[in-house]
């Protein structure tokens, strides 16, 4: 009797098991995809990447010449305050150009995670809360950031000006330095850094030094924005998957992407939602959007775009001022931006390419692991200022699972050759 | 029965009693939204605990010391442009959370008692700041603002405490239990006889699993005593508790409100008179008659097909109804997407008249795919109003 009751409890364990196994393991079905998919599906297909969009303001923008200058400046140490800090410390190419921190440290920490800057060429604006509208101005912050490298720009022009190398390709590319042996009328070191004996220094200056100078400091940022503009991502398995299906050759499509994947990038253009925001070939719109993501600890949560369309309408090197090359300065992004509530606390979205080794993620680093930022959207709880734009999502932690597992299929070389993505060879 | 049930209702009373409670100062419950009035100048306030309550909202009174995000979301949009500060200073007053700008005046030196203080600023949008309590106690949140237009400076004071140090409603709870459990002694013998049973139960399961005897023992006892009356007022008791922490929690948490007034759309139930154009044919918009009638609009965008994530330029031709071009009108535009609450990503302007009933618009952009809404003002000395594109992208 009591063997026939164990013998029963065993059956019935089992069949629990084997129902639980199922529910939770159950093996993903390779989709059908509809029109509508596949015509999603190719929009974000690297091949529909539009070329490169002219940058009018930076004449030097696709010169090969300021390119290659661009390159060694983005690399040396040098363009920092203590000679420690290049903008390849922050932006390392092995890690995707970014540093695996929660935020960004050089000589003290910066006030957010350091994003990649991989296909940035294609954003209208840069940073997290889209403070500048060019790769060029982006460049010159953290150049007299105090805390990231901390340099200044009468320094910057005497280190062009010394440096054989650095001279004649300055000179090739945007005409004669200006005069800088003068010491009574610049100083070593000076620069508009707010609160510092640099200001003062700066202050002495008769204006026109100051203006030739800050030329030249525009000109070493537009000298690494045309090194940046060669950053751009390669096609991954994704992109082969498509190519794949856009031939009709399903049986080698399935070969590409498993199940499981193939499952993500369904529940990524539907019920996960994420194709909203993260759409096109970059797998972002580059718009600012409130996400409701918490702050870091100690710090009020981010004001993002609401501060950052402010800071780029006031900034002495956007668009519209005589620093751009555009003659046209039609600016039309800067001069039509909007503000109001609905950019409170809204961040720029970032492009979902080759995200593996970039952890943590969000713009403090708040969310460690693609399976925590998969929980946060499913949840989507609200802001704690602003509002969130995400709705709940209800998925089921295998669905997180395959989202994840997608995102991984969109991670592939650059399409940059080698030799840029290490430091230049003397 | 009825001494008990007298209770229940006090304590329920009591615990629901001290949210009127919190509404003083100049912070406010209103219909779930925790608002403060600077003036006329109103908005939703909240204070976050982070670190130990992540995304719970409390009103004013907050649970316990650590890090505190005070947030105030501009219900007027006279605070964008007004210079705001913000105090926190130790509530030395003696008069607890009644009191008032006048008692804080009459503070000898501010500065002494003040903790916290965030410099005088204009921030629009929305004010955050950031402070961390490190003991509790009595505070005072005095907000200054100084309206963009020169008038003079508004001040709402709300008392707040830290931690709770008051007793609040807890020592009537605690009497409450007290009275009960002497009630439950009082009539424990002629419960036990009837519920002695389970007593013997436990007593066998603790045999089976050999279970720490006395916590049994204990537990068996009590269980036994309790009546089905006993569970009642245990399970009252419980939901008493629960409701008096919630209260003194003082969530404001109805999102709704905050979240109506962040969006920015075109209404969906303007249906009538709509095109619908699917992008990709070129002159999106043919003759859309207005909603009134009086014009009718062609739209020819610089870009074709119509795509995402791209600025671009539309040019809009503005007829009469007889067809005769429109020259001189105030063209405004708005639009979103209404599935999705939000507004364009950019704000168009129409820039320059182009002769003949002709309209540059720049500054177009969507950045999302889906259906969208383009909503175009007319106005002219003769008429106003409004035509309504539907686009798919």
């Amino acid at each position: 009797m009591a063997r026939a009751g164990f013998a029963i409890a065993a059956i019935g364990l089992a069949v629990a098991l084997a129902g639980a196994a199922w529910f939770f393991l159950r093996p993903a079905v390779e989709p059908d995809w509809t029109d509508h998919e596949l015509d999603m599906m190719e929009s974000l297909w690297i091949a529909k990447l539009p070329p490169l969009p002219p940058d009018p303001s930076n004449a030097v923008a696709d010169d090969p010449l300021a390119a290659r200058f661009g390159h060694r400046l983005f690399f040396d140490p040098r363009l920092s305050g203590n000679g420690e800090f290049a903008c390849s410390s922050c932006h390392q190419p092995e890690r995707r150009f970014t540093d695996g921190r929660h935020i960004g440290a050089a000589l003290g920490d910066s006030k957010r995670n350091t994003p990649s800057i991989v296909g940035t060429a294609y954003s209208p604006w840069l940073y997290r809360d889209g403070r500048k509208d060019s790769q060029w101005s982006q460049a010159l912050s953290p150049l007299e950031d105090p805390n990231e490298q901390g340099g200044n720009r009468v320094a910057l022009a005497r280190l062009v000006a010394g440096d054989p190398e650095y001279r004649r390709a300055y000179t090739e590319l945007f005409g004669a330095l200006p005069d800088l042996s003068d010491a009574g009328r610049v100083p070593d070191a000076a620069g508009p850094i707010p609160g510092t004996s640099l200001e003062t220094a700066w202050n002495t200056m008769d204006s026109a030094d100051r203006e030739a100078i800050t030329r030249v400091f525009v000109n070493i940022g537009k000298a690494i924005a045309a090194y940046e503009r060669l950053l751009l991502p390669g096609p991954s398995r994704f992109d082969r998957y498509i190519e794949a299906l856009a031939r009709g050759d399903v049986s080698r499509a399935g070969s590409i992407l498993n199940a499981d994947e193939a499952t993500g990038l369904r529940l990524f253009m539907g019920k996960a939602r994420c194709i909203e925001c993260h759409n096109g070939p970059l797998l972002t719109n580059n718009e600012f959007h409130n996400t409701g993501i918490m702050s870091g600890a100690g710090k009020i949560p981010d004001r993002g775009r609401i501060d950052g369309i402010r800071l780029a309408r006031d900034d002495p090197f956007n668009c519209l001022t005589d620093f751009s090359d555009d003659p046209l300065k039609d600016c039309a992004e800067l001069r039509f931006a909007r503000t109001g509530a609905e950019v409170v606390g809204a961040l720029r979205t970032p492009s979902l390419r080759n995200l593996q080794g970039t952890a943590p993620y969000s713009h403090q680093g708040q969310t460690p692991s693609l399976e925590r930022m998969m929980m946060h959207y499913d949840r989507a709880p609200l802001s704690m200022i602003g509002h969130n734009e995400a709705k709940p999502l209800g998925l089921s932690r295998q669905e997180r699972a395959q989202l994840e597992s997608f995102l991984a299929t969109l991670d592939a070389p650059l399409a940059t050759a080698p030799r840029w993505l290490a430091p230049p060879t003397p | 029965m009825r001494p008990r049930l007298a209770i229940c209702c006090l304590l329920l009373c009591l615990a629901n009693g001290g949210q009127a409670a919190f509404g003083h100062g100049g912070v406010v419950l209103e219909e779930d939204l925790c608002v403060i009035n600077i003036g006329y100048l109103q908005a939703h306030f909240k204070i976050y605990l982070p670190q130990e309550h992540q995304r719970q909202e409390f009103c004013e009174d907050i649970p316990s010391t650590g890090e505190s995000l005070f947030v105030m979301e501009y219900l007027h949009p006279g605070l964008d442009e007004a210079t705001i500060d913000f105090r926190v200073i130790r509530n030395v007053t003696g008069l607890g959370r009644f009191a008032m700008w006048e008692d804080v005046a009459r503070i000898a030196d501010l500065d002494e008692v003040t903790v916290f203080y965030h410099a005088p600023a204009i921030v629009p949008g929305v004010y955050s700041a950031i402070h961390r309590f490190d003991e509790p106690g009595e505070f005072i949140g005095i907000v200054t603002a100084a309206p963009g237009d020169g008038g003079a400076p508004y001040t709402a004071v709300f008392p707040f405490e830290v931690g709770f140090t008051g007793f609040g409603v807890w020592p009537l709870i605690l009497i409450a239990i007290a009275l009960l459990q002497l009630h439950l002694w009082y009539s424990g013998g002629r419960l036990q006889r009837r519920f002695g049973g389970v007593q013997r139960r436990f007593g066998r399961l603790q045999h089976r699993f050999g279970w720490p005897q006395r916590r049994l023992e204990w537990l068996g006892r009590w269980l036994g005593r309790l009546s089905p009356r006993g569970f009642g007022a245990v399970a009252v008791l419980g939901c008493t508790f629960w409701f008096a922490s919630v209260t003194q929690g003082n969530q404001a948490t109805d999102p709704s409100e905050t979240e109506s007034r962040t969006r920015t759309r075109a209404d969906p139930s303007e249906t009538e008179s709509r095109g619908t154009s699917r992008a990709g044919l070129f002159e999106i918009i043919s003759r859309l008659p207005s909603r009134a009638g009086h014009f009718q609009v062609t739209v020819t965008p610089d870009m074709e097909p119509l795509a995402i994530n791209t600025i671009h330029r539309w040019e809009v031709d503005v007829v009469t109804a007889e067809g005769a071009p429109v020259p001189s009108a105030e063209i405004s535009i708005r639009g979103g997407m209404p599935d999705h609450d939000h507004g364009l990503p950019t704000r168009p302007e129409a820039t320059r008249y182009l002769g003949e009933g002709r309209y540059l618009i720049e500054g177009m952009r969507f950045h999302m795919a889906g259906s969208w809404e383009v909503i175009l003002g007319i106005a002219t000395d003769a008429h106003s109003d409004e035509v309504v594109i539907a686009l798919e992208l």
